[in-house]
């Protein structure tokens, strides 16, 4: 019955034909006549009508008469109100808004707005609400529906509701619309393939499912550029890039992305992420703290090693060392400080993607799944274990006893903090009489030996990344999510932070996908970072002449860079006779202060930053001949346009056009200043323009 | 419909790129030397101009007592009754009018302000209650509504003012929720030029010193070179984040000249001491001398105190004699000035609490019913529109949403609420939908 109905839909043309050849004959029909939306006049509009519809009747088809009519008037009555105003933007092609209204399908169908006919009370339909007089968010932007019309389409959707046909439509649309690709979906793909085509294939189908296809791919210097940007935390240097560029092996982008992956300067940029991640920038004295307790070159050689995300996450979260070297795992927990709450908001956040800060007072207002006992059940994991320093190192040690309570919510009722987090069931553990004072015996510890603190018996934070962390699906997710955010400029679920059920994922097949891979992989983060390199999405180019939904992926994003890997990039282009001056510790973190976003849910400049660039006595200092060998080197160039060349190459890794070298020709040209000093400038202005800011 | 005016002659939204054009042309003049600095205002009295000058001269205070306070400890106290708490109320300069005995300064110039006891609005979640409250709107994605304060920077600012034209002051960078509002995107599809300037935290503002060594025309020269070679980045690049990293070097020279507003030192210490002790205050002071000195819409942010969902009037306790004081202090400095008839100050959160206490003798969020107070421009001073029943669960007599409240606002500014944004290619946004009027009682 459904095949038939959508016969009928198809052939629309016929019934426009019927239409065109009866305005033709017919004497009373006046007014104009377009190949397209047929525009008819108000008057003639009602004669039109009764005589089409006796069409219909008289030329039934083999469906049941009840469905006919509404074939009908659909096609005869209603699609040419929308055709006169609405088609021209909401059209198969074109979908405005992601609704295409040129049939019942695509009227029925999920677009931007959600869903604009109501099921349950037609007259309270959306569609029907923008399209009255002084409507929020008029409907079309610059015209009206007639009065009659109006009442034509609500009579026809209060019909269209009620007609028997009307679920099997509905349930097309959404068939339609919530699978990626035509027949198979990513869960049937095998597990061996390469993850980038998976990638680039879910991505596509999501794009050929609106119409649209990807823009171009980055030429080598802009790739190159960005993946140093990305793996390393700077630009490459100009004869990095000369190699690059010059070399003649067919897949060079491949070996670039090994050899940078490899190199000593990725394990830095990425833990310098992870940690402005996982425990945030501070002032001195908590970098110069991070850093005597071992936390930066733990995190550098798990990077450097590849080590396992699960285990480094369950040594980070045990927080009891096997060794000296694993020393820096017992940061994370030891620089909150004994501060239980902040501690699960942290772990929440960071190893499970999911904020939980809603969720102390009462259970979360928006996303169901999180709860306020998860918020406490976290909480209490980790409200046995205090902070200690051995002769070892620092220590958490754990209690074992102590930690119950109850947790009031906002309705008054109060619960007891059992050890539960989000997807796990809770942790049995023996509750005392509420006023049984707990007795801490020594048989209720294992003795560690020399130098480290007993462990109870029942460890909480054992038992929470034995019972809870230990192949939690969230952990893997949370990664992958993390790292496509940090090379693609946006997470799979955007903000990074926020993987719970009011924010879904823009291709949630791709993020299972990815996410099953990562554990096959065995959590392997350089495998996940080198897939995406490796995947035609991450490469395409980035300019964008209008805007287009980010989450499709169709072109790169521009990507601010952090505070680390603007500096360093600075430095680089800058060559500087100074490094160690210019990296100096105060520097690092005035650029972390001014230019704090790390993987951000929205960028957005303040003039803090301004001020910082055009006014500070470091930027001062060092964009100047006697710090910089590039500006030395090109003040003595005589040839100003050699000059000129050399810079935009040295600092934008490209010639500059036309009017970019006329202008600097004419800036240089100024007899009043040193060439010394208008270089500076010109350097200054390269170095502080979007281009240079921005990883694209 | 009619469209909104603009300043620019080609008629085009001042986030256009023609718009930069001008500005990049006066900005290549100055490369040859040809024009100073000082004399760039006379370049942009256009004659499209002269129609928003006569708008021109309108500011406002908004005090943004964010997290929410209550009703009842404030505005709408109910003694005696179950609901009413500890704070009693007092009587005001109004006759028949009481309001918590937590603020007996208020009490005492409360024929100079304006009561809405009705407010009654339906979202009760910081993030979007806050959204909603400053914007006017809930939000339609992708579009972005802007807030109050960046249509007031439009409609009523300079932007080549040096002094920036949308301000936000705060002191506290964390603080829940409202981080997350501060990190979205403010002026929306205005364009980034009317987004907020924001400080926090120290009074100061680093890096305002002109470089060693150079002079102001070489630092606006160099400038100059930057906009030049961004411009065909920006073009070729969608992103928000691209496009408002572009705009902040077009108000760095203006702030470098506006930086000694924001030094409070050089204000009476007799001013400090009455507004003060306390960030909330002296923001509130600094509010003041920015509008006294070309701002034009200050926001006062105090982090997040009125959350009281622990102990609500212990700390309601603490912080409404503060509030009465700054409240107190400002109108009479306005009014002193005679700044109240073109100044305007809104006093709110973004919604009120429940008339029950929690279990941990908190008060919870109320959209339900909950009050707001506005003093200056446009307002009729000494009314106090709207009830709520006696034990304050619901609004008894003129509800007012957040539409009805915003239309108020717009028609006391001057401006119609009704017309619509010129937006080329989105669908038709008006400054206020659903045709809500303004509310001809709260009008002068």
């Amino acid at each position: 019955m459904v095949k038939a109905t959508g016969s009928i839909l198809s052939r629309g043309g016929l019934w426009q034909g019927a239409f065109t050849a009866f305005i033709f004959t017919g004497p009373i029909f006046t007014g104009p006549i377009f190949t397209g939306p047929i525009v008819i006049g108000p008057i003639v509009t009602a004669l039109t009508f009764s005589v089409l519809i006796f069409i219909g009747l008289n030329q039934t088809c083999t469906a049941q008469s009840e469905e006919n009519t509404i074939l009908n008037r659909w096609e005869n009555a209603i699609r040419p109100i929308l055709s006169k105003q609405c088609i021209s933007c909401h059209n198969e092609l074109k979908r405005s808004g992601q609704l295409s209204l040129e049939t019942i399908r695509g009227l029925l169908g999920s677009t931007l707005s959600g869903s604009v006919v109501d099921g349950k009370n037609s007259a309270e339909s959306l569609i029907l609400k923008v399209i009255l007089p002084n409507a929020e968010s008029h409907m079309p932007p610059d015209g009206q529906l007639s009065d009659g019309d109006i009442e034509s389409l609500k009579k026809f959707i209060g019909e269209l509701v009620t007609d028997p046909g009307y679920q099997a439509w509905k349930n097309e649309t959404e068939q339609s619309s919530s699978k990626a690709p035509q027949n198979a979906t990513l869960d049937n793909y095998p597990a061996a393939l390469p993850p980038q085509l998976v990638i680039d294939f879910a991505v596509s189908n999501k794009l050929a499912e609106k119409g649209l296809t990807a823009g171009a791919k980055t030429d080598d210097s802009q790739f190159a550029r960005r993946i140093y940007l990305d793996f390393l935390g700077r630009t490459p240097t100009s004869a990095e890039l000369r190699l690059f560029l010059e070399s003649l092996e067919s897949n060079k982008r491949e070996t670039l992305i090994d050899s940078l992956l490899n190199s000593p300067e990725h394990a830095v940029h990425l833990s310098e992420l992870l940690h402005a991640l996982l425990i945030g920038r501070k002032d001195a004295n908590g970098f110069v703290q991070s850093e005597k307790a071992g936390w930066f070159s733990y995190l550098r050689n798990a990077i450097e090693k590849d080590r396992p995300w699960n285990e480094v996450a369950a040594e980070i979260l045990l927080a009891r060392p096997a060794d000296e070297s694993r020393n820096g795992a017992v940061w994370y927990l030891y620089s909150r400080k004994n501060n239980h709450q902040e501690i699960a908001e942290a772990v929440s956040r960071d190893f499970f993607g999911v904020r939980i800060d809603c969720a102390q007072c009462h259970d979360h207002p928006l996303a169901n799944e999180i709860l306020q006992r998860h918020y406490w059940g976290l909480t209490a994991f980790f409200n046995r274990s205090t902070n200690t320093e051995t002769s070892k190192g620092f220590r958490l040690k754990e209690s074992a006893i102590g930690g119950f309570a109850e947790f009031a919510n906002i309705r008054g009722s109060s619960a007891p903090n059992e050890l539960v987090f989000l997807g796990t069931e809770p942790i049995p553990e023996t509750r005392p009489a509420k006023d049984v004072k707990e007795e801490d015996r020594d048989d209720l510890y294992n003795d560690q030996g020399e130098g480290e603190p007993r462990v109870p018996k029942f460890s909480r934070r054992q038992q929470f990344v034995e019972k809870v962390l230990t192949n939690h699906p969230l952990v893997s997710q949370a990664m992958v999510n993390r790292i496509w955010g940090h090379m693609l400029g946006r997470g799979l679920i955007h903000p990074i932070d926020a993987m719970d059920s009011f924010h879904p994922a823009s291709h949630p097949e791709l993020l299972h996908w990815l996410s099953r891979d990562f554990e096959r992989r065995g959590y392997s983060i350089r495998h996940l970072l080198r897939s995406i390199a490796l995947s035609q999405t991450y490469q395409l180019a980035s300019s964008a002449s209008q805007t287009q939904d980010p989450s499709l992926f169709s072109y790169a994003l521009a990507k601010p860079l952090t505070a680390e890997s603007f500096h360093r990039s600075i430095g680089t282009a800058l060559e500087l006779k100074n490094p160690d001056a210019f990296y100096a510790l105060e520097n690092r973190l005035l650029f972390s202060r001014i230019f704090p976003d790390v993987l951000a849910e929205e960028s957005l400049a303040n003039v803090s930053q301004g001020l910082m660039l055009s006014n500070s006595p470091l930027i001062q200092r060092f964009v100047s001949a006697s710090e910089s060998q590039l500006l030395q080197r090109l003040s003595a160039e005589t040839d100003t346009a050699q000059a000129s060349t050399q810079l935009f190459l040295a600092l934008l890794h490209r010639k500059p056009d036309n009017e970019e070298l006329q202008k600097c020709l004419t800036y240089l040209s100024n007899t009043s200043r040193s060439r010394e000093k208008l270089l500076e400038d010109l350097t200054w202005a390269l170095i502080t323009s979007p281009e240079f800011r921005f990883n694209h | 419909m009619h469209s909104v005016e603009h300043p620019c002659a080609s008629g085009s939204p001042p986030g256009h790129i023609d718009h930069r054009l001008h500005r990049r042309l006066f900005l290549q003049g100055s490369l040859a030397g040809a024009a100073s600095i000082a004399s760039f205002q006379g370049l942009f009295t256009l004659p499209a101009h002269a129609e928003t000058v006569k708008q021109q001269g309108k500011k406002c205070i908004l005090l943004w007592l964010c997290g929410a306070p209550s009703q009842f400890e404030t505005w709408d106290p109910k003694p005696g009754r179950p609901t009413g708490g500890p704070f009693g109320s007092i009587p005001t300069s109004l006759p028949g009018v009481h309001i918590s005995s937590l603020m007996p300064k208020c009490a005492s110039i409360l024929d100079k302000l304006t009561i809405v006891r009705s407010m009654k609005t339906d979202q009760n979640e910081h993030f979007q209650a806050i959204d909603l409250l400053t914007r006017g709107e809930p939000p339609r994605p992708p579009f972005t509504r802007p807030l109050l304060g960046s249509v007031f920077a439009q409609q009523f600012g300079q932007l080549e003012n040096p002094v920036p034209q949308f301000v936000l002051l705060d002191p506290c960078p964390e603080g829940n929720e409202f981080k997350s509002f501060k990190a979205s995107n403010w002026a929306g599809w205005l364009g980034a030029e009317y987004g907020p300037v924001r400080f926090g935290g120290p009074y100061k503002i680093d890096h305002v010193s002109l470089p060693e060594k150079m002079s102001e025309l070489e630092h606006a020269d160099r400038e100059a070179l930057r906009s030049f070679f961004s411009k065909k980045f920006v073009n070729d690049h969608q992103e928000a984040a691209v496009k408002s990293y572009n705009t902040i070097f077009e108000r760095v020279k203006g702030l470098m000249k506006a930086a000694p507003l924001f030094d409070l030192n050089a204000l009476p210490e007799s001013d400090r001491l009455r507004y003060g002790p306390g960030t909330f205050g002296l923001h509130t002071l600094l509010a003041r001398h920015l509008i006294e000195n070309g701002s034009t819409f200050v926001m006062v942010a105090n982090g997040m105190p009125w959350d009281c969902h622990v102990f609500n009037h212990e700390t309601h306790q603490m912080l409404v004699p503060e509030l009465d004081r700054i409240i107190f202090e400002l109108l009479q400095d306005l009014s002193d000035r005679s700044m109240l008839d073109d100044t305007l100050v809104l006093i709110m959160g973004e919604f009120g609490r429940t008339p029950h206490l929690n279990e941990a003798r908190g008060r919870d969020h109320y959209p339900n019913a909950w009050s707001m107070a506005v003093a200056g421009c446009g307002f009729k001073p000494g009314v106090v529109y709207g009830a709520t029943d006696e034990n304050g669960i619901d609004v008894a007599e003129n509800p007012v949403d957040q539409r009805r409240l915003f239309a108020t606002i717009y028609q006391a500014l001057g401006l119609d609420p009704h017309q619509t944004y010129n937006l080329p290619g989105f669908p038709t946004f008006h400054r206020v939908e659903k045709n809500a009027t303004p509310i001809a009682e709260l009008l002068a």
